[in-house]
């Protein structure tokens, strides 16, 4: 859990020496930050073919042959995918899983815990929590984990010999949900939604080699499509999809058209209550917003990389590529940031604020609503919001010293 | 006289493919003339009623083409006579199109033509026959009757993103040990997996960690001596091949694009960096991507030659000895015809080699390689007709006396390894790469040198 009330709003500033680590280890891979900002950590090599993970300048006790994958949880926890002796495990503050893996990848966190996908003498699943799929398949695809802790995946059901066109053409590929088939065999499957409770998934098909659909747990849509893209579940339950007939693409509901126009492409759809928001192509090369069929005004001509809406839906939220630059949009709104490089924003509680950090010729930022914070620093990492929407936590790299510092934002805005 | 290469054999208009043979199988008259009609009126429209009202049958194409000059200059292997004996017969035939012809339409679309796009060079009226190749090649798609063998890489491409079946864990496995491998030249050097906000996405084909996992070790290598700033997804999107987009699968050749820029935009980094190939850079600059709705590539992308080219002239990389043998160099079609790299293609070898001697023809109107457009990936059956088809580029290169033949692409690499040795031509084909990781100086770049 996210407990941010409980994070230190007040200590104005706090300091870890990160360069002192390099003199310690014979190298530090990326620094990774806590949300908190209270711990730093990397994989730091200790020997040869000796890893260690190093958090705050204390290494954990196990050292370990391979390390990769390095995240912190929403609740603070530290994980990595480890190995040793030519087992894989996931390592959580130090202390391995027992369940050991030929092989671990695919690293996701929540606040529900850990999943990974894992290989076992050739066979594949996923692992959740220390738990492994109890049936494991020929291969696997497109892994999801909840926010209940449920894990889904396209799995291989069949074995196949090479350049067997007609078992493929057939259907060899499943949704496996909890490690149990949830659906048909289809030519291909991909991108698996759960619904909210975990208790339905919604995916695209490909039937043979031309027919496209949506698949909801073991049933298919009727229409079939030219293509389709990642269906979304609405809070009613209802299946959303982007989908291609006769060159054009639409929004779907049900198996039925939901809006009235199409469009050249429709990406990134984004749903919250009633209101349905995806990132249209109108004309050839240019790209905005379409929200509830009506576009916004803004373009750009390279790609919108992210669009979604805060939790209360009043805030929808573009990231976005015009030119050279990268920039935000909000509510058809565009800040203006000329970024190289820019990260997915957070929303403040009140909706008042939305903070994110940016690169710039080679200098990291701190942007809040749309205003570039004039201080450049080595590295930025994912600001945060007090709970009252008066602070902004700061977690940077300066001239080697990890620094986190509370902002008030009326100093900032 | 034209020295020409001694073996001589005609092109098997026979061969049997089993993907091609199945699919006829499953077909009614009615179906097939469904689908041509269908393609044609819906996804066809001024352009191509352009190129065949335009056409006048001149033959200017005709020598451009190598397949017409190896098969000695049969007017059935002129680019605008494959378009009459393909698509003009199911425009005349309204469709009505018998399962022989069909066959025989397969075998020239796929295995007769490399989509090189030479001929349009040549062309008073710059018809596309490349484009009207790969809309025969599209109405086989939805017939289902695309050869066996490169329809399995599709299918490989739609179920795991990349061209070779290469299993998730398989691709960050073969990172891990080139990484644990390459430390050998430098102790701390590593491969970065999924590194979030790094300049540069390396990306490469499916080959590379499946048979040749070396090429990731040397460009490891060049990476970290350059002081890159760099990072490799772990996650499908790693692959930048396309095969979709050369049997006119449209929808899987975007679905792969989309992969490919997504992984790129996950990763926040500026630029991606493509390993030396040629088919893949006009899939994910010009033919992938536009079948997305982006008219240019969303995020900056560059060929491994702008990218060595900037190395070496940067001082980033510096070389100690150059390479002393004699040199030629094959100009890949999707990157000197696609894109213009010759010229900077020849600055690098100027730069790497001590001795250069040109192919000719060259730069944008070199021949293909052969095995372009997805001819190689038609497989064991079509091999032989292949190196038959090829008898000109053989000659081609036998003209240089070169021992050394450098191709920035790996279709190209393997095609013209094929015709080497069909061909008994004592040659080495090299990438770039190759050239730069053994003469390079193996320090560090330190900024400000
Ligand atoms: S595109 Fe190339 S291979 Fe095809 S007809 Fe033209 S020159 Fe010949
Ligand atoms: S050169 Fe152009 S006009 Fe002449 S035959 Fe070839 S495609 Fe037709």
């Amino acid at each position: 859990m996210r407990d941010i009330e409980k994070w230190d709003w007040e200590t104005s500033e706090k300091e870890i020496l990160v360069n002192k680590w390099i003199n310690d280890y014979n190298w530090i891979e990326e620094i990774k930050v806590s949300q908190d900002g209270e711990n730093i950590a990397s994989i730091v090599s200790t020997g040869e073919a000796e890893f260690g993970i190093c958090v705050n300048g204390e290494l954990w006790d196990e050292s370990f042959e391979k390390a990769w994958s390095l995240q912190f949880t929403p609740s603070q926890k530290l994980v990595s995918l480890v190995s040793n002796d030519e087992e894989w495990a996931v390592c959580i503050d130090g202390n391995s899983w027992e369940s050991k893996f030929d092989y671990i990848w695919d690293l996701k966190v929540n606040s529900k815990g850990v999943g990974a996908s894992v290989q076992v003498d050739g066979k594949y699943g996923m692992v959740v929590n220390g738990i492994a799929w109890g049936d494991l398949f020929e291969n696997i695809s497109g892994t999801v984990l909840n926010e209940n802790g449920d894990s889904a995946a396209v799995v291989q059901v069949d074995p196949i010999s090479q350049a067997d066109i007609e078992r493929y053409n057939n259907g060899i590929y499943s949704v496996s949900v909890n490690g149990i088939l949830a659906s048909e065999k289809h030519t291909n499957i991909w991108d698996i939604s759960f619904n909210s409770t975990g208790s339905e998934v919604a995916y695209s098909i490909r039937k043979n080699r031309t027919d496209y659909s949506i698949g909801r747990n073991k049933s298919i849509w009727d229409n079939t499509f030219q293509c389709s893209w990642k269906p979304v579940f609405t809070n009613n339950n209802e299946v959303i999809a982007p989908v291609r007939k006769g060159g054009k693409w639409y929004l779907y509901k049900d198996d039925k058209q939901l809006w009235k126009n199409n469009y050249l492409q429709l990406l990134n759809l984004a749903v919250s209550g009633d209101n349905i928001s995806v990132a249209i192509s109108d004309s050839y090369g240019k790209w905005s917003v379409s929200e509830n069929d009506i576009k916004w005004d803004f373009r750009c001509d390279k790609i919108i990389s992210d669009l979604f809406y805060s939790d209360s839906g009043k805030t929808l939220i573009a990231l976005f590529k015009n030119n050279k630059y990268w920039d935000i949009a909000v509510n058809n709104k565009i800040w203006g940031l000329k970024a190289d490089k820019l990260w997915k924003p957070h929303i403040s509680d009140n909706e008042e604020i939305i903070t994110t950090r940016m690169e710039k010729d080679g200098k990291y930022y701190l942007v809040v609503n749309g205003n570039v914070h004039n201080e450049g620093f080595e590295m930025i990492f994912e600001p945060e919001i007090s709970s009252d929407s008066s602070k902004i936590l700061l977690k940077v790299l300066d001239m080697g010293v990890y620094k986190r510092k509370i902002l008030p934002l009326d100093q900032l805005l | 006289m034209q020295e020409t290469s001694t073996k001589d054999s005609e092109t098997d208009t026979k061969v049997i493919d089993e993907g091609v043979e199945k699919g006829l199988k499953g077909l009614t008259p009615e179906k097939i003339e469904l689908v041509i009609n269908q393609v044609l009126k819906n996804e066809t429209g001024a352009r191509l009623k352009l190129y065949i009202d335009t056409c006048m049958r001149c033959s200017l194409c005709a020598d451009a083409c190598s397949f017409f000059l190896s098969n000695d200059r049969a007017p059935e292997f002129s680019p605008a006579g494959k378009v009459k004996q393909t698509l003009h017969e199911m425009i005349r035939l309204k469709g009505k199109v018998s399962k022989d012809t069909l066959r025989n339409i397969v075998r020239i679309a796929h295995t007769e033509c490399n989509v090189c796009k030479r001929c349009s060079m040549y062309c008073p009226f710059g018809i596309d026959i490349a484009y009207m190749i790969l809309l025969v090649r599209r109405i086989c798609h939805k017939l289902e009757i695309t050869p066996l063998y490169i329809q399995d890489t599709v299918n490989s491409h739609a179920a795991t993103m990349n061209q070779m079946w290469v299993k998730e864990d398989e691709w960050i496995d073969t990172l891990q040990w080139q990484e644990e491998d390459a430390r050998e030249e430098f102790e701390n050097l590593r491969i970065p997996l999924d590194k979030d906000g790094a300049d540069i996405m390396y990306s490469v084909i499916a080959p590379e960690p499946k048979f040749q996992a070396g090429l990731i070790y040397q460009s490891a290598v060049i990476h970290h001596a350059a002081d890159i700033n760099w990072t490799m997804p772990s996650f499908p999107g790693w692959d930048n091949s396309n095969m979709a987009m050369f049997t006119g699968d449209y929808e899987i050749s975007g679905r792969i694009a989309k992969a490919h820029y997504e992984a790129a935009t996950k990763l926040h980094v500026k630029k991606i960096v493509m390993g030396e190939c040629g088919h893949a850079f006009r899939s994910v600059f010009d033919v992938g991507n536009r079948w997305m709705g982006w008219a240019m590539p969303p995020v900056d992308v560059i060929h491994a030659i702008e990218f060595y080219h900037y190395l070496l002239t940067s001082g980033r990389i510096k070389i100690k000895d150059k390479f002393k043998e004699t040199v030629t160099l094959h100009d890949p079609c999707n990157i000197s015809r696609g894109r213009g790299l010759h010229d900077k293609a020849r600055e690098l070898v100027d730069m790497l080699c001590e001795s250069f001697i040109e192919m000719t023809p060259n730069k944008e109107h070199n021949y293909c390689c052969g095995a372009g457009g997805g001819a190689i990936n038609c497989g064991p059956p079509w091999k032989i007709n292949r190196m038959v088809n090829n008898r000109e580029k053989a000659d081609q290169i036998k003209r240089t006396g070169a021992k050394v033949l450098i191709a920035p692409c790996h279709n190209c690499h393997s095609g013209l390894e094929d015709i080497l040795h069909y061909y008994d031509q004592d040659m080495e084909v090299k990438f770039f790469g190759d050239l730069i990781f053994n003469a390079m100086d193996k320090t560090i770049y330190k900024g400000g040198e």
